[in-house]
């Protein structure tokens, strides 16, 4: 490695804690607590034991009167009846990944995403984000780059370009309109095609952002190894789709798909990353094109009419 | 006296530098969660002292969290949430394979987080005082109220168990960026 541990600690330290903000409720909690402590001491110097638990008695009326503001309620505790119980309630969960997403589709930042698939249709897929401007290279089982697309926001629409590697075509398009998409009705088109080909989704920090909003992937609530489970619960989804969020940023960390439909049975594990906007990594939103390619013009077509409209506006997030 | 007019420097405190107490916490207790329940206990015992506090609420308020997670705070706390090794747990062999990218560098990072928390208390808050809080290896003793010894010890052994977890990551054999040859991912 290049950078020292104790660099890459410091690193990965300021990005665990980055915006961390403590419940504003905190210092009156610990107050309550502090009193119902005081109480039960005060009650122990007087009358020794029988007075303890009297006051221990009283001590949970008062919580138990007290709802969610119990002083003996912990963040931990919150809504934890027992030992596995969740950390944070789902509520909070799912804004804080809400903001995550939405702060990361708007920062400089690039949301990475490199997805694998197993079973029918195998590959990889790499993907890059920013916020105008995706770029995705799609690679063969046995690592041949075989097809990428770029698309571009520009004035009156999105420009697209498609490079087919094996046929040796390079495809331009513009597709004009923004293609007005609406939040839940297109998640569920999304989990749709999720289930036909998960490499069409590259603007991640969208996609997954309305999955979440509409509820189509709820989470789990577990919270274990620093990781927070996102599963849908659809009971038409032919198969299964998991998400581990960061506990610390609420940022995606990776996402499985299975597919169990009858002669197209697959897998696909995507590893999201959020990378800075070096020079090295911005490059990679753009495909490389080959001298000697043919170009190819499209027609130009409106977005909102096509269902590739419609992916274009979703994979720039609109 | 009301326990909110009795307190008050306490919540001015938390109001304005809730952010970063709440960060320090977190790094000491593995989680934004187990980092807020280890700065309520530690506001209560400042509480309880709070005719005590002279000067600098802060730096009291500070070196009460690092006491209570050296010293009591794995005792008394519930069954942590982490449970040991589970599907859900960072596995380096597993994520990269078919993982060319960046995505290493930030798993790396996620792995040195989540080996900082399985570290003992002791060499955590050491850690977390030397590169968190960046302070020297005798302002670190005297936070935790420990030799000096015991600061740099802590620090070499915590680092060491980092640098095996980080050996499973390191991309020494992996390409930073994918060379293309002819179209092919060499």
């Amino acid at each position: 490695m290049s950078r020292t541990i104790e660099d890459l600690l410091a690193t990965s330290m300021r990005e665990a804690v980055t915006g961390l903000t403590p419940d504003p409720d905190l210092v009156a909690r610990a107050a309550r607590r502090y009193r119902q402590r005081a109480r039960v001491r005060r009650a122990a110097s007087v009358t020794g034991f029988a007075g303890i638990a009297a006051a221990v008695a009283i001590s949970l009326t008062v919580a138990s009167a007290s709802g969610g503001n119990a002083p003996g309620r912990t963040a931990q505790g919150r809504n934890a009846p027992g030992l596995h119980a969740p950390v944070r309630d789902d509520a909070y969960v799912v804004s804080h990944v809400e903001n995550a997403l939405t702060a990361a589709g708007r920062g400089n930042r690039i949301f990475f995403s490199s997805t694998t698939q197993t079973g029918s249709n195998p590959g990889l897929t790499l993907a890059w984000n920013t916020r105008d401007r995706f770029n995705e290279m799609e690679y063969t089982s046995p690592g041949h780059l075989f097809f990428s697309l770029t698309v571009t926001r520009v004035r009156g629409g999105l420009r697209e370009l498609v490079v087919q590697y094996l046929h040796q075509l390079v495809g331009h398009q513009l597709v004009t309109g923004t293609g007005s998409v609406h939040g839940c009705a297109t998640a569920a088109d999304i989990l749709e095609t999720l289930g036909a080909n998960p490499n069409l989704l590259t603007n991640w920090p969208a996609t997954i952002r309305a999955l979440v909003a509409c509820k189509l992937i709820t989470s789990a609530g577990h919270q274990r190894a620093g990781l927070i489970r996102f599963a849908a619960p659809q009971p038409g989804f032919p198969g299964s789709l998991t998400m581990l969020v960061n506990a610390s940023t609420f940022l995606p960390s990776r996402m499985v798909v299975t597919s169990s439909v009858p002669g197209q049975k697959w897998q696909s594990t995507t590893v999201f990353g959020s990378l800075p906007p070096t020079r090295a990594n911005l490059a990679h939103l753009s495909a490389p094109i080959p001298a000697g390619f043919t170009q190819i013009n499209v027609p130009p077509e409106s977005a909102g009419q096509s269902v590739d409209g419609n992916e274009m506006a979703w994979m720039l997030g609109q | 006296v009301r326990a909110e007019e009795r307190f008050e420097g306490l919540t001015a405190l938390v109001a304005r530098r809730g952010g970063a107490l709440l960060a320090t916490a977190t790094l000491l207790a593995g989680s934004p969660a187990a980092g807020e329940d280890l700065l309520q206990a530690a506001l209560e015992r400042v509480m309880r002292h709070w005719h005590r506090v002279k000067d600098d609420p802060e730096v009291y308020l500070r070196r009460t969290i690092y006491h209570l997670a050296v010293d009591q705070w794995r005792v008394r706390r519930r069954r942590p949430e982490v449970l040991g090794k589970s599907e859900t747990e960072l596995d380096a062999a597993a994520l990269r394979a078919g993982q060319p990218d960046g995505t290493d560098a930030v798993n790396l990072r996620l792995a040195l987080i989540q080996g900082l928390a399985q570290l003992p208390p002791r060499q955590r808050a050491v850690l977390v005082l030397r590169y968190w809080e960046q302070l020297s290896e005798s302002e670190a003793a005297d936070m935790l109220g420990c030799s000096l010894g015991t600061v740099k010890s802590s620090a070499s052994r915590g680092l060491a168990r980092l640098r095996d977890n980080a050996a499973a990551w390191t991309a020494a054999d992996i390409p930073a960026s994918k060379p293309l040859v002819n179209g092919t991912w060499s």
